[in-house]
């Protein structure tokens, strides 16, 4: 998958998360911008990303993400690992 | 199919136009609560309960009265997060009936909540308070192998108490208190269950306690670690999701979860399911009792096919025990019917364990509105039984308010799906429980209450069945021999021949045969019918026809008149100008005694035997609109085009 394509995931995924279907997301993007991006949210994207494309994160990797751009990096080394 | 609770298997897979009809539930507001409740009656996922969760509190905040759904309100006080279970909660209590209305307390804020007058929790004016803890939030997380194991068991469950008895005090709200999984971490292994302070020792003493204590205070009780254990504490707990999200459970286990707690909400609000009514061939025994016969059926214990039937008959009598009622309805002759009932010894149910038994040839959704009227029960007391896909689907496009699980074609795991769906699920038992089914006056010389066959067009379109014709051939042969020699019931001669005679026939000139295969969205029933046309030969313009029969599974869907289109099609290439029908009663076929009138042939005559004879004229026939698409295997005629045009399409028979 491309960051593009990885991109469109996430925010597709946050889009239905949050009822939000106009939500725009880009590399830098911070939940803090983001409307309703609460803690809880958060946790419903990790999960929906994991059911999404089939891989697990581990408790260390969720933490600390400072945007949308280091989600990105997170998903394609996870999908690295998987090749 | 799937096998795992999990999964919730017993429902079906979420339409795809799921989001638009969330969007859109609502719009004329005294539907609103039906819809949302259809809505709720699939395999929803995360996403899909969110959207449901929006529709019902929309529809909730536009609406305020959403029946037949009944409201509730409901806090939740929880040790860990809490928040991602929500949306399938609302989703699944509307599922049982509930229209759900939630307060979540804040994180890990059971203690506070419970004993400030003042707090939201207690401000509510709640039906009832979900306190979520588990063996964390009680302290036994851990073992304790000196001797303060008892102690700290005891410290949990009073802590519990008195959260329990300040909600009772301040709020006035009875609590759903939650039994505590035992997370699989062996210590010393099977040795576990025998040394006092380990971790399964403590929990399990625990949940007795919990028990009591739901008894003692009035509350309810939800056996998580039932759950837990039906799913496997491998896969309920999650060690991740605990350390990086604090969710209790693996977000796996959320839709389940939900689902066994909206039961619970259901059975408070009196929504648990009354009667449980049974299909009969092929659900309460193996084989079709009209073509197999008694003895022909699979009922044994010890035989693999027969014990799937006798799990399903103990689990009907299991239910009945408890004050479930029974009922049959069957597509059936009512003779043929009850004679396993009578004359099988292996038949764990019997005639007078049923409160209605309809047994007949007219739809089943007919039937059970007689079955709910007769009972005095509302359709939302039912739930319906059935191996078959297309009676399901009929039951549940013509009454929704009917529970029909959907099961897998093995019938090993009937039992298991009826008993792992939850519908009768209950907060209390008592005597009079047991006694009720008795008063539903088990007369086993009860005739079925008559019922009057409702208008299945959109039904049968809705089908999208395909149709196909052709000649006997090699192919079909053994599949035609065992139909010729099978069929008892929809058999107009009860004429056999063997293999061999099949073969003779696909050269024969004097014959038209026909094999005939159906398929519908829900996969090929493959053949299903036969005809066999000899020409007389003192008139050969005429065609006998010397063997008719079909498979029982496709009655009630114009197949019949499907079949005799094609016939005369086929007779009017060929010069043919009359056909003659006939009709030969045996013990068995009774139910085609009319067969011929109902298709338009005249009758010839009748003889002292009951055998009549019936004409039809090719050049006065026209074909009907069939709610079936045609395929056909026939030799093209004269012009070259393999004709079809005497089938619409499905698409038109819906348009019309």
């Amino acid at each position: 998958m491309t960051r593009q394509e990885i991109l469109a995931t996430i925010r597709d995924i946050l889009a239905d998360i949050l009822d939000n279907e106009s939500l725009q997301l880009t590399e830098s993007s911070t939940a803090e911008q983001v409307q309703d991006w609460d803690s809880i949210n958060q946790v419903k994207l990790l999960i929906g990303l994991e059911n999404e494309l089939n891989f697990r994160f581990s408790a260390s990797e969720v933490e600390g993400l400072k945007n949308v751009g280091a989600l990105i990096d997170l998903v394609q080394r996870k999908l690295l690992a998987q090749t | 199919m799937s096998y795992s609770a999990i999964d919730l298997p017993w429902l079906r897979e979420a339409p795809a136009d799921f989001a638009v009809r969330c969007r859109t539930a609502g719009e004329s507001p005294d539907a609103a609560g039906r819809e949302l409740q259809f809505l709720a009656n699939f395999r929803l996922s995360s996403r899909q309960a969110a959207q449901l969760a929006r529709a019902v509190r929309r529809c909730q905040e536009e609406h305020g009265d959403l029946n037949p759904l009944s409201p509730f309100r409901m806090g939740v006080l929880s040790g860990a997060t809490a928040d991602l279970l929500l949306d399938d909660l609302v989703a699944a209590a509307a599922r049982h009936g509930v229209a759900l209305e939630i307060v979540a307390a804040p994180f890990d804020q059971v203690v506070q909540q419970a004993f400030d007058p003042a707090s939201l929790i207690n401000t509510a004016k709640l039906d009832a308070v979900l306190i979520a803890v588990d063996h964390r939030w009680l302290k036994l997380d851990r073992p304790m192998l000196g001797e303060h194991s008892g102690a700290a068991v005891a410290q949990g469950v009073e802590q519990l108490k008195q959260v329990v008895e300040a909600l009772r005090k301040h709020g006035r709200t009875p609590a759903i208190l939650q039994t505590v999984p035992v997370p699989s971490l062996p210590l010393f292994g099977s040795f576990d269950r025998r040394v006092r302070g380990s971790m399964r020792a403590m929990i399990d003493e625990a949940n007795r306690a919990i028990g009591l204590l739901a008894e003692e205070a009035g509350g309810f009780l939800l056996d998580v670690a039932a759950l837990a254990e039906q799913v496997g504490t491998d896969g309920w707990f999650d060690p991740v999701q605990w350390a990086a999200y604090k969710l209790p459970f693996s977000a796996n286990c959320t839709p389940i979860y939900a689902d066994h707690l909206g039961r619970l909400l259901g059975a408070i609000r009196g929504k648990t399911r009354k009667c449980l009514v049974l299909d009969l061939d092929n659900t309460v025994w193996g084989g079709v009792v009209g073509d197999d016969g008694v003895a022909g059926l699979f009922l044994s214990q010890g035989d693999p096919r027969g014990e799937a039937f006798i799990a399903v008959q103990r689990s009907a009598l299991e239910l009945r025990e408890r004050g479930i009622i029974l009922a049959v309805c069957s597509k059936n002759d009512e003779a043929v019917a009850r004679t396993p009932f009578r004359e099988h010894p292996e038949m764990l149910l019997k005639e007078e364990h049923f409160a209605a038994f309809q047994a007949n040839w007219i739809d089943k959704p007919s039937n059970l509105e007689a079955i709910a009227k007769a009972l005095n029960i509302g359709l939302d007391a039912l739930v319906l039984l059935d191996d078959n896909p297309a009676e399901r689907a009929q039951v549940r496009a013509a009454l929704p308010e009917v529970a029909v699980p959907e099961l897998p074609n093995d019938p090993t795991w009937f039992a298991w799906y009826l008993r792992a769906a939850g519908y009768f699920e209950a907060v209390a038992f008592s005597a009079e429980d047991r006694l009720r089914v008795a008063s539903y006056a088990a007369d086993a010389q009860r005739s079925a209450v008559m019922t009057k066959a409702r208008d299945l067009g959109e039904y049968l379109a809705s089908l999208d069945m395909k149709i196909v014709f052709a000649p006997f051939d090699a192919k079909g042969r053994q599949r035609i021999a065992q139909l010729i020699n099978k069929t008892n019931q929809f058999n107009l001669t009860t004429r056999r021949y063997t293999e061999g005679e099949v073969a003779e026939m696909e050269a024969a000139p004097s014959l038209f045969t026909m094999q005939v295969r159906l398929s519908d969205k829900f996969g090929d029933l493959g053949m299903i019918g036969i005809v066999i046309c000899r020409s007389r030969p003192q008139d050969p313009s005429t065609w006998e026809i010397d063997s008719w029969l079909m498979s029982c599974r496709v009655l009630g869907r114009k197949v019949e008149d499907a079949m005799l289109a094609k016939v005369v099609s086929e007779a009017r290439k060929r010069g043919i100008k009359r056909l003659l029908g006939l009709y030969i009663p045996s013990p068995k076929n009774s139910m085609v005694a009319s067969h011929y009138e109902k298709l338009g042939f005249h009758l010839r005559n009748r003889d002292a035997r009951d055998r009549s004879e019936w004409e039809l004229a090719v050049a006065d026939y026209a074909p009907p609109a069939l709610p079936m698409i045609g395929e056909d295997h026939y030799p093209a005629d004269s012009n070259g085009s393999s004709e079809l045009p005497v089938m619409e399409s499905a698409e038109d028979a819906r348009a019309g």
